[in-house]
């Protein structure tokens, strides 16, 4: 091994890309040769000291362009697809077509929303809104993004599209339906309990309400079964106690949660 | 489009590869079976699935583009219809397949491991580039342990014990019956975690500048750290009240937590720790707990919410009878 | 829809695979692959500049570029390294705008820290300018080169593919750049060159 040889690897070495074998080649050869090591040594000096230039985050300011930017494409899209449609004819009945000063607006919303409200993952106060057009869009689109990353992701990405279901005042049906049904069929336990969680936010709608005291005899696992029992006792959920007396019926019931349903029962029945 | 067409003719869903490692040796060493698979996109990291009913799973990250999986019969589980069946059969020799029952399928980078581990227990001992994601599934006899995978980790295991070391991405992660511990090198900026169990302790090693929002509970254990928490009064307060704008109140409250860097200056929380554990502070569960009466022991969202470092992604700490110890990485 | 069905479907997420759903159509997709990979976008320019706002800016021009030239995405190797192009491509043009440098005035801004600044995280923060203001010194392509293998994970064999060159002249290359490093971060600190 030349000294060449040695220090052409250095970089990888310092990335740890060599294989264990090649490593021990480079220490062996540094133990004995002080020029080597001298080199090794100011490299890994700089490689070390770069790591003060620690991971940061981005404003959330970045993430509201983003989507604006996003949806405006989107709509330009679907704008060019619609006018591809439509007969050269149809094109020249239109002299002053509605789309494009919407679109005009859009953008100027875009600039006006960015300095009022500056971030997009804030709930938007009905009050406030300057341009309630705008606004339902990125709503539109928050939601969608949630729900595309509650059906495909990983379950990282689940609880993330979870998580953002939070920020939503109105959700639609849909996604609603789509909590619903993790909180059914969702293989993982985590991502079952994160969504009870999410929906205690919108209990307060009367499928959430149903779907949830359903939910009581799909579950198995004990830690779903407890959150969701405990979120009854705690919205005052009557209508539950039909549910959790089944519940008590079913075989193999972990008893702390048979305890915990009998104490459930008793305290929505005053 | 024509591009993936032609991967599907290639693969066909399948791409098997299983050795048998030697069938003839004697009872107690049982042989390993083993397949080394690669994925259909080797430059893409992909994604391992692997469960087994009765057994253990070792999953290591190394310097490689392939999958190497190994199996081991540790031992077979008798029932008593198997008994009865051995009566009957007194004075026959047994005619078997002595081996794992080793299936691996990928299929556009997603690669699925499974073994016969319903009459067996079986160890599964896999190798896999850094890079990659994996979703592991136990349920008895057996421990999981993950060591040096960069990707997302999602585990399950439900009698035996989690063990993640090295990792640096996020985890999703439930034990029933044993206990969770993870070491992380780094984590994502931005994903979420959780950490449920029933039975054991969570025992978490985070690097002491992870930005995160906390959610920690533990029902009849106690929740410990030596992170400076910057406590989030309960975003549920007040919520026994009625009144529709308290109710919108609480939902505000929730809903600035779950997103990242708070819209205004954190709240300070004044908590004071009641005792310490070696280096581990307690954290208190909050003292209007006592005040609350007959609701104090059925308390939906009775979490710790916290931020670290200012706060970022959430992550779920919650257990029914285990302790909660989150560390900071030295 | 069965939990197995559920996680068949889950499964081939690979960002390849989402972006060409949105080079054929669902551009809503690619709101996927921004949370993947803006925030690691956006520390590769941070370091590259040194500044918070710049690199927002470059950030949302990396993601304008990918939809705008989505239908020239062919799904041959890693996306990584793909979208890593276009990132090279937005840093070089808005160098070629700016006559090959940073605005003075965004440079080392420091984000809004809602901490106390207690005496050694002072001193880091001093090193910290020290080191940006040295790797801002470098040459860009071995700048990129060297930031790429230190913090954004990528291999030797991807770097060499996006900067169109050969292994072993990348691995040169970024030797090089350490060393030059180096060498800028002495001078800086007042010391002399070996």
């Amino acid at each position: 091994m030349t000294c060449s040889n040695i220090q052409e690897r250095f970089v990888e070495y310092l990335t740890g890309q060599l294989s264990e074998k090649e490593s021990e080649e480079i220490r062996a050869h540094v133990a004995e040769c002080s020029d080597c090591r001298r080199e090794l040594e100011s490299l890994t000096e700089i490689w070390t000291k770069l790591g003060v230039l620690k991971e940061e985050r981005p404003g959330d300011r970045l993430r509201t362009r983003f989507y604006s930017m996003l949806e405006t494409y989107k709509l330009a899209e679907e704008e060019k697809i619609r006018k591809e449609r439509e007969g050269l004819f149809s094109r020249l009945k239109n002299l002053w077509p509605r789309k494009p000063v919407f679109q005009f607006a859009l953008t100027l919303g875009m600039l006006v929303l960015g300095l009022v409200i500056g971030n997009v993952w804030t709930v938007i106060p009905q009050q406030e809104t300057v341009n309630t057009a705008l606004a339902d869009e990125v709503q539109t689109m928050r939601q969608t993004l949630a729900a595309s990353l509650i059906d495909q992701g990983s379950a990282s990405e689940r609880l993330q599209g979870i998580n953002m279901s939070y920020t939503l005042v109105d959700p639609d049906d849909k996604l609603l339906d789509k909590l619903l049904s993790t909180l059914n069929s969702d293989p993982s336990v985590n991502v079952r309990l994160a969504a009870v969680e999410a929906l205690y936010l919108f209990h307060d709608h009367p499928k959430v309400k149903k779907g949830l005291i359903d939910s009581l005899s799909r579950q198995s696992s004990p830690m779903v079964q407890a959150a969701l029992i405990d979120l009854m006792v705690s919205i005052r959920e009557r209508r539950a106690v039909d549910a959790l007396k089944s519940l008590l019926e079913q075989e193999d019931l972990n008893p702390e949660i048979k305890d915990r349903a009998e104490k459930g029962i008793q305290r929505l029945s005053f | 489009m024509k591009k993936t067409i032609k991967k599907n003719i290639q693969f066909l869903g399948i791409a098997l590869v299983i050795l048998m490692a030697g069938g003839f040796l004697c009872a107690q060493e049982k042989a390993a079976d083993k397949a080394t698979v690669p994925f259909s996109n080797p430059d893409e990291p992909g994604l391992v699935k692997v469960g087994v009913q009765h057994g253990s799973i070792t999953v290591t990250g190394y310097n490689g583009k392939e999958v190497m999986v190994e199996a081991r019969v540790r031992e077979k589980l008798v029932t008593d219809e198997e008994i009865e069946r051995n009566e009957k059969a007194k004075g026959l020799k047994l005619v078997q397949i002595d081996s794992t029952g080793l299936r691996v399928m990928e299929d556009e980078n997603v690669m699925r491991i499974s073994v016969s581990s319903y009459k067996q227990t079986v160890d599964i001992s896999v190798r896999v580039p850094y890079a990659t994601s994996v979703s592991i599934s136990a349920r008895e006899n057996g421990d999981v342990k993950v060591e040096n995978v960069n990707g997302e980790i999602e585990v399950t295991n439900h009698e035996g014990n989690i063990d993640l070391t090295g990792i640096s991405s996020a985890v999703v992660a439930h034990a029933y019956n044993g206990e969770i511990k993870a070491v992380f090198k780094s984590v994502s900026p931005d994903l979420p975690m959780s950490f449920t169990s029933w039975e054991g302790d969570i025992d978490i090693t985070l690097p002491a500048d992870t930005k995160a929002n906390l959610k920690m509970k533990s029902r009849q254990g106690e929740v410990y750290t030596d992170f400076d928490l910057q406590i989030v009064r309960n975003p549920d307060e007040g919520f026994d009240f009625d009144s529709d704008k308290l109710k919108n109140l609480k939902r505000e409250n929730l809903r600035s937590f779950y997103y990242r860097t708070p819209p205004n200056p954190p709240e300070v929380p004044v908590v004071i720790p009641e005792k310490s554990i070696g280096d581990l502070k307690v954290s208190i569960r909050e003292a209007r707990d006592f005040v609350r009466g007959e609701y104090f022991d059925i308390a939906f969202n009775r979490y710790i919410y916290a931020r670290i470092n200012g706060g970022g992604p959430v992550y779920v700490f919650s257990s029914n009878e285990g302790d909660i110890l989150l560390r900071k990485a030295r | 829809m069965t939990a197995e069905q559920r996680t068949d479907r889950m499964e081939s997420l690979s960002d390849s695979a989402i972006m060409e759903k949105v080079r054929d159509g669902q551009v809503e997709k690619l709101a996927i692959l921004f949370e993947r990979h803006h925030v690691k976008i956006f520390n590769f320019f941070l370091r590259l500049t040194g500044s918070h706002n710049l690199s927002e800016d470059l950030v949302q021009d990396v993601f304008i570029r990918i939809l705008k030239y989505r239908s020239t995405y062919e799904g041959k190797g890693k996306f990584t390294v793909w979208m890593y192009r276009v990132a090279r491509n937005v840093h070089v043009d808005h160098l070629r705008k700016n006559k090959g440098t940073y605005n003075l005035e965004d440079q080392f801004e420091e984000p809004e820290s809602k901490e106390d600044s207690p005496m050694h995280a002072l001193e880091q923060k001093k090193d910290k300018e020290l080191i940006q203001k040295a790797l801002s010194q470098l040459p860009v392509k071995k700048r990129e080169a060297l930031i790429l293998s230190r913090f954004q994970d990528m291999k030797y064999k991807e770097i060499a593919e996006l900067f169109g060159c050969r292994e072993g002249t990348i691995k040169a290359s970024i030797h090089r750049a350490v060393k030059q490093l180096g060498e800028i971060y002495l001078e800086l600190q007042g010391g002399v060159p070996s």
